[in-house]
This record gives C-alpha cells, structure tokens and sequence, in this order.
C-alpha cells in the first residue's frame, strides 16, 4: 500500500511520491539549517538580532509543523516559503555591503520606531549623546602666537627628553612659546624583521631632509599609509601604522586591512570555508624609514604591535623645519626598517617575527613603496 | 497510520548517526586545524556527552535485537504522527548541534565569549531542554515495552 508521505515500509517498493516527498523533506531542512545560521549570526552580532531572530526562527518553526506534519502536499508551500525568507534576509544583508558580519539594521527603517519603544533597540535610529557634539576644537584653542625657532640642533640632541613645551592639552591651554621636539624613535632600533637601504638615486634632487621626507611620504601616500614622523640622530624616521598583510605580503582591503583583530576574516566562500576548519592568524607589516648620516646597528630589544602603535600616536605629522632644513650630506641614508608580525589564535596574541618570512625589499615591492619612490 | 517499530527506529538511528557522523567529522577537522588551541579538552568535553548517550542506547537496543529472529517488538507498531515529532525533534537537535560547532569559530570574539569553547558552552543553554525533549521522544521508541 502506498503511502502519502514520510515512512516507506522496507518491504515495499519506491514510489514517486514518497521519493518526491522524502526529496522535499531533505530540501526542507537544507533551507532549515541555512536560517538556523543566519538566525544566530543575527544574535550573534546584535542583541536587537535576538529578538528577529527568533521572530523568524518561531515563524519558519511554525510553518514547518504545520507543513510537515499537516495534512498533504505541505512542501510544495513551504520550501518556496522557507526561501522567500531566506532570500528576505539575505537582502538585508546584501544591503548593508558587508557581508554576513552585520547587524540587522537593514530592517530599523521598517520597524525602527517600534522596536526603540519596546525593545530598547540598538539600531542606528538612536540619537548619538548630547555630550558627542562638540565645539569644533579650532573654535576653542587660539591660533598660538608664531613661536621662535629653537637652537638649530636643539631638536636633534636630547630627544629622549620630552619637552613640556609639547604636551597639549584637551582644554587648549598649550604652551606655544617653544617648538616642541620632535619623540624619539627607539635608538639603536629595536631588531627588525628585515632591513634595506634603499638606492641614493630614488632621492636624487633632494638636497635637504626635508624634501627626502617629501619623497618617503609621498610614496606612502599613494599606498594610503597613515604614518608619523619621529626622531633619530641627525635625521628623523617616519613610521606607518601597523597594517593587516595578506600571506604573499600585499596589504589587505580595508577594513581588514587595519583591524589587529585576526579573529576578523573576509567573506569568500574559501574564508569561510578556511576559518570553520582553522585557528585564525594573520600577518602585520610596520614600515619605518631612517634616514641618518649616522652609523647604526639594531638591538636586541623586540617590539610589540603595541609599541608601534605608540610610535604613530606619539609622532608628529610633520617633520618640524629645523630638521626639514637640515642638508642632505653624501653619507646620509634612507634605511628601511620591516617589523612584520604573526597573530595566531582567539587569544589575539600578536608576535614580532625575526626575521621575517620574506627580504626587505619584497616587502616595499608588494606594500608599493618602491613603486611610490620611483624603484622597481 | 501506524508504521512498524523496527522501521521507525532504522529510521531514527538513520538521523542520529548520520548527524553525529557530520558533528563528529566537523570537530575532528576542527581540532586538527587548531580551531580549539589550548582548549581541545574543553571542546571534546563539550561534544561528546551531546551524541554518545543517546547513541549508545540506541546501539545498545539494536544488539540486543540483533541475534533474534523474532521477537514481540516486531509486532508492534508507531502511530506516524509520533513517529514525525521524534523525527522532527531529532532532526532539529542534530541541526543545532552542527550549527553550533560550525559557527562557533565566527562567533567568538563577538558578545559570546571570546573563544568557540565558550560558544559552545553557551548553547548549553538551548541544547539541554531540546536534548531532553528529543531523548524522551527516542525513549518511548526505544525502551518502551508493550502493545
């Protein structure tokens, strides 16, 4: 006797419907365990996704029992259903432009209002705090009196010492009266995972210091680097942000890019598939060019993402005149540095590797400094 | 409609094995790829007591049958209506036990703990009463005796 649905008995044969209906039964559940994902990557990602998460949950529950265990004929409703739904979501997903790490504000617009009285949303339709708004700070420090320029050399010895002078404050009250000396870079150099220095001829024409430096930020402004300028003796270093590296050493798209985070990935099906069957790691690039007539070796003191970290926050954004004027001599160098680092884990240790996994001169080939520098 | 309890069962061992086959395949993949770092122990720890249970029973019931050539469950048989709600609540659990450890390395770090483990300690708490509901569902297919 054949059967509607559901439980073939072993001892009969195969018919159509119970291999259509077993065959929908399987689709069904594809369908199922796809909204269960995207279900909890909502709760995952947002306390407001809990609530349309298991809004959509107990809807899609709802119609499979009674599709499943209704009365016939169920799947040819609810598979279509089921992926009406799923295609629902992954409209607001696709709208968003990040892929699946989003929270589920593509809906605010529709339910926003409600959801703000009685869930106390999360979503973007919160008004940002009153105290956010701020004065623009041009409006609230005046423009300081032009300040006489120091010894020449001042700023080139001592720069161990931070000068008062520098620190300015939030309320505005800074001190203008004296340059502020430029901080110093770590000196000798903390060991680097590779070194290069690079061809005099990429800074031909440069007679000063200070159109060297115009050279180097120049380059790393075609490859989009924030960076900051620091001391050394008789010269200054500029170094970039630490940068999330792909494995062949190119940088990675923003916002991955400068995310120390390696527990963030990308959103390819082979990132996907990588991350569910592997511990997540990334690598990390910091550029710092010397340039100094002075002799110097590394130490063999390691550095921290931490500490590059410093070097961009404490440095100046440009390089002060006294030492922009000062004259390129024939024994002045243009040395880069490559502190490169392993993140490896859930635990987001970042370590320096020394030495690196490839040459210097790899490492500006694929950043484009070289390029940017005018080399090859 | 009624269907034979033997078939009823097959039917469910097919479902429990073969999710745990996948849940099982997914952490050995997982471990060998160092998802789990340090904590191995923690996801094993985590894992088995949501599978083996329940499929030990099972095993346990089809030897116990397995040598006879009749026996009075052959006669008995399941009203299909209860037989698809241990069907669906089998197939559910299996599903959230894999949704579980597939999505745990991309939760992590997001508002659930800061490692999968801790991910998968958190569905603990909707694992429990869904595995209680599914085991008694199984026990009365399994360990009930009578017509």
């Amino acid at each position: 006797m054949a059967r509607d649905s559901g439980v073939q008995s072993p001892a009969e044969p195969i018919n159509l419907k119970w291999a259509v209906n077993t065959l929908a039964t399987g689709m069904a559940t594809t369908f199922t365990i796809a909204l269960l994902a995207l279900v909890a990557l909502f709760i995952a990602h947002s306390q407001t996704g809990l609530f349309w998460g298991l809004g959509v949950a107990s809807l899609a529950a709802g119609l499979t029992l009674r599709f499943y265990f209704g009365r016939s004929a169920q799947f040819s409703v609810f598979v279509p259903f089921t992926s009406i739904i799923v295609a629902l979501i992954g409209i607001v997903i696709t709208d968003t432009g990040k892929g699946l790490y989003v929270r589920p504000t593509g809906l605010a617009p529709l339910f926003g209002a409600y959801q703000l009285n009685l869930m106390g949303s999360d979503f973007a339709s919160s008004k940002p705090p009153a105290q956010a708004v701020r004065p623009p700070l041009a409006s609230a420090i005046p423009d300081p009196e032009p300040a006489p320029p120091p010894p020449v050399g001042r700023l080139l010895q001592g720069i161990d010492v931070p000068s008062p002078a520098a620190s300015v404050g939030i309320t505005g009250r800074a001190k203008f009266s004296e340059a502020p000396t430029l901080p110093s870079f770590p000196w000798p150099p903390p060991a680097a995972s590779g070194r290069v220095t690079l061809n005099p001829e990429l800074f031909a024409g440069s007679e000063t210091l200070g159109k060297m430096a115009n050279r180097l930020t120049t380059a790393l402004d075609t490859g989009t680097y924030e960076y900051s300028f620091l001391g050394a003796p008789a010269g200054f270093v500029i170094v970039s942000r630490i940068e999330r590296i792909e494995d062949d050493g190119t940088s990675m798209a923003v916002p991955l890019r400068w995310s120390l985070d390696v527990t963030q990935r990308g959103h390819s099906v082979s990132d996907i598939l990588h991350g569910l069957f592997s511990a997540p790691e990334g690598y990390f690039r910091v550029l710092a060019f010397i340039v100094t007539d002075v002799p110097f070796g590394l130490s063999d003191n390691s550095v921290t993402s931490g500490d590059t970290l410093s070097w961009l926050r404490s440095g100046f954004n440009k390089l002060p005149e006294e030492v922009a004027a000062k004259p390129r001599t024939p024994s002045t160098q243009c040395i880069a540095l490559i502190y490169e680092f392993k993140g490896q884990g859930f635990d987001r240790k970042v370590e320096p590797l020394v030495p690196g996994r490839f040459d210097g001169y790899y490492h500006l080939t694929k950043s484009g400094i070289l390029l940017g520098l005018g080399g090859r | 409609m009624l269907v034979p309890l033997e078939t009823a069962r097959g039917r469910l061992a097919v479902v429990w094995f073969g999710g745990s086959a996948i849940f099982f395949i997914v952490l050995v993949l997982q471990s060998l790829g160092g998802v789990f770092g340090n904590q191995l122990d923690k996801a094993w720890a985590w894992a088995l007591p949501n599978i083996a249970p329940t499929l030990s029973l099972m095993i346990s019931v089809f030897a116990a049958y397995a040598l006879m050539t009749q026996s009075e469950e052959d006669k008995m048989k399941v009203r299909r209506t209860f037989l698809r709600l241990a069907f669906g609540l089998s197939i559910f659990y299996m599903a959230n036990l894999v949704l579980v450890v597939s999505i745990a390395p991309f939760t992590a770090g997001n508002g659930i703990g800061v490692h999968p483990v801790d991910v998968m300690h958190v569905s603990n708490f909707w694992l429990g009463p869904l595995q209680g509901l599914t085991a008694a569902a199984l026990a009365a297919l399994f360990f009930t005796k009578g017509n």
